[in-house]
C-alpha cells in the first residue's frame, strides 16, 4: 500500500489548507501521476497526483484542513 | 460583450496546454458581462444552487472557476489580467505565481500615479495577502491554479482589478450571494476601492482603455519576471 501524502514541497507558506475535492470515489482504480485530489492554499488552487497506480482509499473527507506531511489517502495494489 | 464563462473556459484550456509543453508565457486581458465567479470551494457551500439561481435572476449570473479564493463579482469596469506560465522542474512557489499579476498591475497603477501595494484587506471580497491595495483598500483581487503533470507543470495566474465599477455594488453581489448559500460571511464595501475613485477625475477619456495600455505597455516587467 502507498500512502498519498501531501507533499511538503506543495506550498512554500506555513499555512493550512483545505482539501476540497477528490477527482475519484473510494474504491475507484487510479493511474500513477493521475490528478485524484485538489486543495486550496491562500487562493492558489492546486493538485495532488496519484503516486503509484492501484485502488484509491480516502482517509479525509472534502472540506477538511490538511497540512503539509499529512496522510489523507493511499493507494491499494490491485 | 462576451461572458465571462468563455474566458476562464480559454484560460484553463491555455493552462492544460502548457501543461503537456512549453510554451512562452502568456498574458490575457479581458472583460465580461456581469457574473459572480465563484470557487469550486463555494459550491459545497449548503444552499448552493439556490443562491446561483437568485443571483442570476438578479443579473449576476454563477460561473465557477478552478482558481483559488472565493467569490468575486466582475462585469463591466473590471479588468481581468491573466498569465499564463509552464514551468519545468520544482514548482513555482505561490509567491511566484501571484507576482505575476501583482508587480504588472502595481507597475501600471504607478504609470498613473497611483501607489498599489500587496497585503490583505479585511471585510473585502476573496480577501487574501495577494490583493493589490491602495491606501488599504482592495483594488485587484488575485487567485491561481498551479498543475503538475510529469516532469513539470503550468500555472494561472489572474487578476480582476475593478476600474470603474461601484465597489459597494460588487459587494452587494457577493455579500448577497453568500447570505443565500447559507455562509456566515460579512463584508465591508468600504475595505474596497475603484481605480476610478483613486484618481478622482484626473484622467480623461477612457480609464478602462488607460490602465489596461498601461499594462501592457510594460514590457519590461515580463523580461524582470522570467528569470524568477
Amino acid at each position: 500500500m502507498t500512502e498519498i501524502v501531501v507533499p511538503e514541497n506543495l506550498w512554500d507558506s506555513d499555512d493550512e489548507g483545505v482539501l476540497f475535492n477528490w477527482v475519484y470515489p473510494d474504491g475507484a482504480a487510479v493511474e500513477q501521476g493521475a490528478l485524484i485530489a485538489e486543495i486550496t492554499v491562500e487562493k492558489a488552487q492546486l493538485e495532488l497526483t496519484a503516486p503509484a497506480s492501484g485502488r484509491l482509499r480516502i482517509l479525509v473527507q472534502p472540506e477538511a484542513i490538511i497540512k503539509k506531511g499529512q496522510v489523507i489517502g493511499a493507494i491499494e495494489p490491485v | 460583450m462576451t461572458a465571462a464563462s468563455e474566458h476562464l473556459a480559454r484560460e484553463q484550456q491555455l493552462l492544460d496546454e502548457y501543461a503537456a509543453g512549453d510554451h512562452p508565457r502568456k498574458r490575457l486581458v479581458w472583460e465580461s458581462e456581469r457574473a459572480l465567479v465563484v470557487s469550486q470551494l463555494d459550491a459545497h457551500l449548503p444552499r448552493f444552487m439556490d443562491a446561483m439561481r437568485a443571483s442570476a435572476a438578479e443579473g449576476w449570473p454563477v460561473t465557477l472557476r478552478k482558481t483559488g479564493g472565493s467569490a468575486v463579482a466582475i462585469g463591466p469596469g473590471v479588468v481581468n489580467f491573466s498569465v499564463v506560465d509552464s514551468w519545468r522542474g520544482t514548482q513555482p512557489t505561490l509567491a511566484y505565481g501571484f507576482d505575476l499579476v501583482c508587480t504588472p498591475v502595481i507597475r501600471a497603477l504607478a504609470h498613473l500615479g497611483v501607489t498599489g501595494t500587496t497585503g490583505a484587506a479585511p471585510g473585502a471580497f476573496c480577501d487574501g495577502k495577494y490583493n493589490v491595495l491602495v491606501d488599504g483598500r482592495k483594488i485587484a483581487g488575485t487567485a491561481q491554479r498551479c498543475t503538475r503533470r510529469g516532469p513539470g507543470g503550468a500555472l494561472l495566474a489572474q487578476a480582476m482589478l475593478i476600474v470603474d465599477a461601484d465597489p459597494a455594488e460588487l459587494t452587494s453581489a457577493v455579500a448577497r450571494f453568500y447570505e443565500r448559500a447559507g455562509s456566515d460571511r460579512t463584508f465591508d464595501a468600504r475595505a474596497v476601492t475603484s481605480l476610478a475613485r483613486c484618481l478622482a477625475g484626473q484622467v480623461t477619456g477612457s480609464l478602462r482603455e488607460t490602465f489596461v495600455n498601461a499594462l501592457t505597455s510594460e514590457d519590461s516587467v515580463w523580461e524582470a519576471l522570467s528569470g524568477a
